[in-house]
């Protein structure tokens, strides 16, 4: 008995001290990411290995909503020294002061792609605070049966849903590609694409989003199971979507039909089809918090992160796939959809909470 | 004198600071947002909650008190309570989903039939799936509690009057074993209850999300960061608790209805023929363990598939190397998951046995409910209050002393009968013979009881390795386990990572279990 | 010798009051009464057990000495019960050297003490035998050696023969008197039955009041 808790003991102690000293050399650098994808936490990890021989220890803290961080950094009270973000957490930040300038510092600039206008985020100047990581459009996987040709209307989509009832849904808002299924029905149902760029304020919002409701309205009931539920992210829908309950799914990355097939997540015979004529498009971004414990580190993660090689690896179609935002030409890509521009970030929550209130009942 | 102390520094450990801590928030928290806004944000799913609380409460009460008539579900079978959630909730759900593999066998067997299932109550993501994951998960506890009140009453003897005067063994049962038994089993099945309102990490899983249950909106809630969430988070912490005072105040009155109707049908008089009723049912100890295998079994394939799409009846390719890969991302959170569970369980069973002893002494052999009043309060109320106070990222202390809060109460209530069951004469036996008080305590009560004992602590440290909550809000960057991990990729969807982690989760408590089994087998 | 002096004892609904018990060294004394009395709640008192639910307030010199400050480990009051208590969890011979481990000698001398002992009882073959693989009356019998075993000052006897059979109550009653009177100390016996005793009988009745 005595010998038993005094092995204890010493098993306890040395995985005390164990841990502690490994992690003697290194610096830390927490990085808030999305988690909920597991080619994003390979790249990652693939980075954290990469990082380790400069003395870098890349500790991906996975976030299901970036919004924590954000609420955690605004009433600042975390220990953040790099977060992935755009649109409205970016607004957020940007008017609570909450950011590190250092775009012009890390003389990233001249090698960015400018026709990918990552200037604006979400018709936000992106003013030096944060660096652009990647590019995201949006569009719907489907099966090669479901769909003909490479996008759909929202009326055709009104269609099929009413021919395939319970075959359709959304990821429910403020899940972000639920709110840009939104937009991106808007778009399609709506003429006056410009208004979307300026303010909800600027405009009248309620005239423009009218059509959407009505829309909504009568799509409803002909969602999976009437509408009474939805997923809770896109990741769900994909799996459902891949087990043939579904009949299309989100997506933001634009070479994710390649990638989910090579991974073994949805069928061969999927493809990608464009809701409405052109894909909404916008960055993301990395960012440094000005409460970064570790600034230096975190910084050396960016210039690391928009290294040639890195973005390479990440546009690589065996991993995560994501476009480069670098000018330079990768050739085994497939083409970038056509580019809708992005709506103005107060747009984000109006949405939200306008179908919040209306959906469900 | 060391009694009082004994109990004095429990109660402030483990129950009064912690509500104390609550308790002072909730008066000078910021309740922005009028009520009427979080009244129409989250009366849906109030209702939904209190539905469903109560609807799997019920059932699980019947479910107990019919099943518990037959063999005795034993120690072995008890271990199958230990499943966690997590594992428990993607095995099963990978069993029964519309495209999950009972309907894939179906589809295999009847080519006309074209799946997957379009419409089907048992979707992935539903009221209905939860309270059956619900049901699934609670019953085989409830029916050991309830087993072991039948245990202290004399029902062998009452059996034979009342056979004796003509009732058959079934309607005995229920006529005069389950009114006794009503009143006992309260305790165990308000804090299924209660707990039933409060889980965050199944409906996250497997629940609906339009409108979500309340306990998960407010945790989702209490992420986002505009000024009038923080007010909704509040509002909806209240109303939580009012949902579990109403669920409680209705269960009661369910009880007393019952008893009404049950001793209005004994003074009746009436009796069945005896050749109609059957024999002993047993407490299904071979279903749970067949469902326990079968989920293994689930599990243990998807986390090896690579690929495997409906209506394929086996993967179509196969990633062996995947745990392998996993690994140096499993190990840190296995030390985690460990530690904490060891440091928590060790603390809680201490306390728990301290106490016990205290009032063994003192000759207190009633079970104090009020030690177990941390179960009887929503966990999210709890450890939102805490957040609040300690911070969200507060480091091992912290979160430590959050999984003790609630590892203590289990670790009394799975103790106390055994414990007072015990002669105290052995003791005095020991002492007559010379022997000094902690002396008797270790040679003669510990290794009599040492099975009970070790199941105590089997069970405190399985309670600390499912904890969701205070973990992912007390320390969840510092401090993640096994079960964060699972939930949080298993929401994102590709479950076969997340089995990998749930097994992970599920072996972690097995193994404690089997140990202490085994460790405390009889000689022969 | 063993006295108790000014005994109250309040129970919830009687109260016993008993001014003086003497009992001489190598002398048995019985205590009789309806049940439900305090007979067992007396002897251990007696022993030092803490009795939350009875007010009890008294004396009790062992050989001169007032003991009634000391715990239940310090008296050195030897107990025998009906139910036996040999630890299950112990083999005889560990039950008998779990007795005599407060004594000094080394492990040799101990172990030849309990060889002697058992061989007294002509028992020697079970000494490493658990209490549940003996009968009722062996268990017995081994029960009052260990108990005489840490070489107590007095010993209580809380109906030791009422789990026996008749043929049996008579051969382990006379076993126990020729022990005790051998070992010279003062006993008390708890008994319903008057044929047990020895000696001098108490019946508690007489100090029963309401």
């Amino acid at each position: 008995m005595k010998r038993l808790t005094l092995l204890l003991a010493v098993i306890m102690y040395l995985g005390y001290v164990a841990p502690s000293a490994a992690q003697q050399q290194t610096t830390p650098v927490y990085f808030y990411a999305w988690g909920g994808n597991p080619t994003i936490n390979d790249y990652i990890r693939w980075a954290a290995k990469e990082l380790r021989p400069q003395g870098i220890q890349l500790q991906h803290v996975k976030v299901a909503d970036i919004a924590e961080v954000v609420k955690q950094l605004v009433d600042g009270q975390s220990n953040a020294d790099l977060i992935w973000i755009n649109g409205e957490n970016f607004h957020a930040l940007k008017e609570a002061d909450r950011l590190m300038p250092i775009l012009t510092e890390l003389n990233i600039k001249e090698r960015l792609n400018d026709q990918l206008s990552w200037q604006s985020d979400f018709g936000e100047p992106v003013a030096d605070l944060e660096v652009p990581w990647g590019v995201g459009q949006f569009y719907l996987l489907t099966c090669n049966t479901c769909v003909a040709g490479d996008h759909i209307s929202a009326a055709e989509l009104l269609e099929y849903a009413a021919e395939h009832p319970g075959r359709i849904t959304y990821p429910k808002p403020p899940e972000f590609h639920g709110t840009t299924f939104l937009k991106s029905l808007l778009l399609s149902l709506s003429e006056q694409d410009e208004a979307f760029l300026k303010p909800v304020d600027a405009v009248d919002a309620e005239k423009l989003t009218a059509p959407l409701w009505t829309y909504l309205d009568e799509l409803q009931p002909l969602l999976w199971q009437g509408g009474e539920n939805y997923p809770s992210s896109a990741a769900q829908q994909l799996k459902w979507f891949a087990n043939k309950q579904l009949d299309v799914a989100p997506s933001f990355n634009p070479n994710e039909v390649k990638t989910l097939v090579n991974q073994g997540r949805v069928p061969a015979g999927t493809k990608r089809i464009t809701l409405g004529d052109a894909a909404i498009t916008n960055s993301h971004y990395l960012a440094i918090p000005k409460s970064s414990g570790h600034p230096q580190a975190a910084k050396q993660v960016i210039t690391f992160f928009l290294s040639e090689a890195a973005q390479r690896k990440k546009a690589d179609l065996s991993g995560w796939g994501d476009p480069t935002v670098l000018d330079i030409a990768l050739p085994d890509t497939p083409a970038m959809l056509p580019v809708a521009a992005e709506f103005h970030v107060s747009w984000q929550t109006y949405l939200e909470q306008q179908w919040q209130q209306r959906y469900p009942r | 004198m060391i009694s009082r102390m004994v109990r004095v520094a429990i109660a402030l450990l483990w129950l009064i600071l912690p509500l104390g801590v609550v308790l002072w928030q909730s008066t000078t928290a910021s309740f922005e947002g009028a009520l009427s806004d979080a009244f129409r944000a989250l009366s849906g799913s109030a209702l939904l909650t209190f539905a469903v609380t109560l609807i799997t409460s019920l059932i699980v009460l019947f479910g107990a008190l019919g099943l518990a008539r037959g063999k005795r579900l034993s120690a072995t079978w008890a271990s199958f309570i230990a499943v966690p959630h997590v594992a428990f909730a993607i095995g099963l759900l990978w069993l029964v989903s519309p495209s999950g593999w009972l309907v894939r066998i179906v589809d295999a067997l009847l080519p006309m039939w074209q799946g997957p299932l379009q419409s089907s109550w048992l979707s992935s993501k539903s009221a209905f799936t939860l309270m059956v994951v619900l049901v699934l998960k609670e019953l085989p506890f409830l029916i050991l509690m309830t087993q072991a009140n039948v245990q202290q009453m004399p029902v062998l003897r009452w059996q034979q009057q009342a056979q004796a005067l003509g009732y058959s063994r079934r309607r005995f049962w229920w006529l005069i074993v389950v009114p006794a038994l009503l009143r006992r089993i309260r305790l165990p099945l308000y804090i299924i209850a209660i707990y039933t309102v409060s889980v965050v990490d199944i409906p996250l899983l497997v629940g609906p999300n339009a409108p979500a249950l309340l306990a998960q909106a407010v945790f989702e809630l209490n992420w986002q960061f505009t000024s009038n969430t923080q007010g909704l988070v509040h509002w909806g912490s209240l109303l939580l608790v009012l949902v579990a005072i109403v669920t409680l105040v209705v269960l009661r009155v369910v009880e007393w209805v019952l008893q009404r109707w049950l001793s209005s049908l004994a003074a009746s008089g009436k009796r069945t023929p005896v050749a109609q009723t059957t024999g002993k049912r047993a407490g299904l100890p071979w279903f749970w363990a067949g469902l326990a295998v079968i989920i293994f079994m689930s599990l243990l394939l998807q986390s090896v598939q690579q690929s495997w799409f409906y209506p394929s009846l086996w993967p179509q390719g196969w990633q062996w190397s995947r745990w392998l890969a996993e690994w140096p991302y499993i190990a840190p959170l296995l030390y985690n998951t460990w530690i904490l569970a060891v440091l928590s369980a060790t603390l809680a069973w201490l306390s728990a046995v301290a106490l016990l002893e205290v009032q063994a002494q003192r000759q207190q052999h009633q079970l104090h409910v009020g030690w177990l009043a941390m179960l009887m309060v929503p966990q999210l109320v709890l450890v939102l209050g805490w957040q609040q106070t300690i911070g969200p990222d507060s480091g091992l202390i912290g979160l430590l002393w959050s999984h003790t809060v609630f590892c203590f109460p289990y670790a009394y209530l799975t103790l106390h009968g055994a414990y007072h069951a015990y002669p105290r004469r052995w003791l005095w036996q020991a002492r007559s013979l010379g022997y000094g008080p902690w002396a008797a305590w270790f040679k003669v009560l510990a290794p009599m009881l040492k099975r009970p004992l070790a199941l105590a602590w089997a069970m405190a440290f399985s309670i600390s390795v499912a904890q969701y909550l205070p973990t992912q809000w007390l320390a969840p960057v510092t401090h993640p386990t096994l079960t964060t991990e699972a939930v949080s990729i298993a929401s994102g969807g590709d479950w076969r990572l997340g089995s990998v982690y749930a097994l992970a989760q599920w072996a972690s408590v097995w193994i404690v279990f089997m140990l202490a089994l085994w460790g405390t087998r009889a000689r022969n | 010798m063993l006295e108790i002096n000014h005994l109250t004892m309040v129970f919830k609904y009687h109260q016993l009051v008993i001014p003086s018990l003497t009992v001489s060294a190598g002398e048995v004394l019985t205590l009789t009464g309806a049940s439900g009395i305090g007979k067992s709640s007396l002897l251990q008192w007696i022993l030092g057990v803490p009795q939350p639910d009875i007010t009890i307030e008294g004396q009790i010199k062992l050989n001169g000495e007032d003991v009634g400050a000391l715990p239940i480990e310090s008296r050195q009051i030897g107990l025998v019960t009906q139910q036996v208590d040999l630890f299950p969890h112990m083999t005889v011979e560990q039950n008998l050297l779990f007795a005599l481990a407060t004594k000094q000698g080394d492990d040799a001398a101990r172990h030849d003490w309990v060889k002697q002992e058992l061989d007294s009882v002509a028992l020697t073959d079970y000494a490493t035998a658990y209490p549940t693989e003996l009968s009722g009356g062996q268990a017995a019998r081994i029960a009052l050696l260990r108990s005489l075993a840490s070489a107590p000052k007095s010993i209580l006897l809380d109906e030791p023969f009422s789990a026996l059979d008749v043929k049996l109550r008579k051969t382990i009653r006379d076993f126990t008197w020729t022990t005790l009177t051998a070992a010279s100390m003062p006993a008390i016996l708890v008994t319903h039955d008057v044929q047990d005793a020895p000696g001098n009988i108490v019946n508690l009745e007489d100090y029963y009041y309401d």
